[in-house]
């Protein structure tokens, strides 16, 4: 079996990471900090611990401004949602996945907000002058994806945050969070949305948001955090002021024992596995004959993944027989990113979607590539 | 009944509970997260109570840290004195 689906979730977890899920529901279990008990006690250090290795990760000092929610879609819907008002302008690009691009169509729609998308080139590449192009006065918001989950290119956040001046500049790292270097507070960046279950290799159910200080965001939610009872109206400190109802203890559990891993292993070093898996991949998928990369072949700024397409087949059909045939576990489609398929020249029968991650084997993607020139000779014949 | 330790550190959020109680354990000062007295406030979370001989090394510690705390308190006979 070789799972190559790490785009979508990362698999598998490390020990530690079962082992601290294991551990909170079998000897912990409690609400964390709601109640004056042990368990409740350890809980809240749970999560605490969750948090300051995300955090670190992150590059952020003060690790309450990490707030944690279901996922990076939570996390982008309260980023979004909870920042604009009516009469704003938000620039965003071709490269978003759709839970960027759905949230904000519903803000055009519901608060009359503008939009402009600005187009990458077919590989992805977005160009920081072409955003600063397009900004307004009224322009409050540059939402850009950091890491394209279609054809894995990275975006240049130093440059975009130059260029963009003072608007606020949200990042969705839901690709990048725990795969490459990221220093949020350094680069400027004033929202930054993770994901916990891909790269930072927690469980599903967890990520969260980073806010910058001085950036005020509504929260979605409301109810009880267990600060400020005496009140119904919802607190103002964070991370109180996002998070409320239980936690997911088991999943923060969880991360909390992945970021640490990631951690101990090093974001420079893992950006470097990265870059070797990619070469891998690609050196073994370029000789396949009627196959074409989307998003291109290069190995410059980009995740370990990869998308392509091979003559005689759809993107279905490979992605079936590489899973039937061969156990190989890919993902075929628009990958919900239907605008970074037409930018990228696949819109709209899509791809297949080669993503490893950080348990991957160079040997992995080497036996994929072969299964993938297998199933491709055979439907040449 | 065990002893408690004689003073209470009220902090806004749980995230700044066991933040304090990290430094505390840290510089050797024992301490112990304790369900908010109802005296002292409604929240349904959680304080830190020390033993009140070490009370000016917490105020030391916390007071120059990112650590937010809303109050210092000692539990007398009559219920709870604020320290400010």
């Amino acid at each position: 079996m070789i799972y190559l689906d790490n785009a979508a979730t990362s698999f598998p977890k490390p020990p530690a990471v079962v082992a601290a899920v294991e551990r909170f529901l079998t000897a912990v279990g409690a609400n964390p900090g709601r109640s004056g008990h042990r368990l409740s006690a350890e809980a809240a250090r749970v999560v605490f611990t969750a948090r300051a290795a995300v955090a670190e990760l992150l590059g952020v000092a003060d690790q309450r401004r990490v707030v944690f929610t279901a996922n990076a879609t939570g996390a982008l819907n309260l980023a979004l949602a909870g920042f604009l008002a009516p009469g704003d302008h938000v620039v965003t690009t071709s490269l978003e996945h759709n839970s960027v691009m759905r949230p904000l169509r519903r803000l055009r729609e519901t608060r009359g907000i503008e939009v402009d998308i600005v187009c990458a080139d077919p590989q992805g590449r977005l160009d920081p002058g072409a955003l600063r192009a397009a900004l307004r006065p009224r322009t409050r918001l540059v939402a850009v994806n950091h890491g394209s989950n279609v054809n894995g290119r990275i975006a240049p956040l130093a440059e975009i945050r130059r260029a963009i001046g003072a608007v606020a500049l949200l990042v969705d790292a839901a690709q990048t969070a725990g795969a490459v270097p990221i220093e949020a507070e350094a680069l400027g960046i004033d929202l930054l949305a993770f994901t916990g279950h891909k790269s930072l290799l927690g469980p599903q159910g967890t990520g969260g948001l980073y806010i910058r200080p001085g950036i005020e965001i509504e929260p979605l939610l409301q109810g009880g955090t267990g600060s400020g009872s005496d009140s119904d109206a919802q607190p103002a400190i964070l991370p109180d002021r996002f998070e409320s109802g239980t936690p997911n203890g088991p999943g923060l559990a969880g991360l909390g024992a992945g970021a640490e891993f990631v951690a101990a292993r090093g974001l420079a070093a893992e950006r470097e596995r990265g870059r070797g898996l990619l070469a891998e991949m690609v050196g073994g998928l370029r000789a396949v004959e009627g196959l074409t990369f989307v998003g291109g072949a290069d190995l410059e700024d980009r995740l370990p993944t990869v998308s392509i397409r091979v003559a005689g087949l759809t993107p279905s059909e490979l992605a079936f027989e590489l899973d039937r045939r061969c156990g190989v576990m890919t993902r075929a489609g628009l990958h919900c990113a239907p605008e970074a398929h037409r930018t990228m020249g696949s819109f709209p029968d899509g791809a297949v979607r080669l993503s490893a991650g950080p348990l991957t084997e160079p040997g992995d993607v080497r036996r994929a590539a072969a299964a993938v020139a297998e199933i491709a000779a055979e439907a040449r014949r | 009944m065990s002893a408690p330790r004689g003073c209470v550190v009220l902090m806004p959020s749980i995230h700044d509970v066991v933040a304090a109680e990290r430094r505390l354990i840290a510089a050797g000062i024992g301490c112990d997260m304790i369900p908010t007295p109802r005296q002292l406030s409604s929240d349904c979370g959680m304080a830190l109570a020390c033993d009140c001989q070490d009370l000016p090394a917490v105020r030391a510690l916390l007071e120059g840290s990112p650590i937010v705390c809303s109050g210092f308190h000692r539990r007398t006979a009559r219920g709870y004195e604020s320290l400010g």
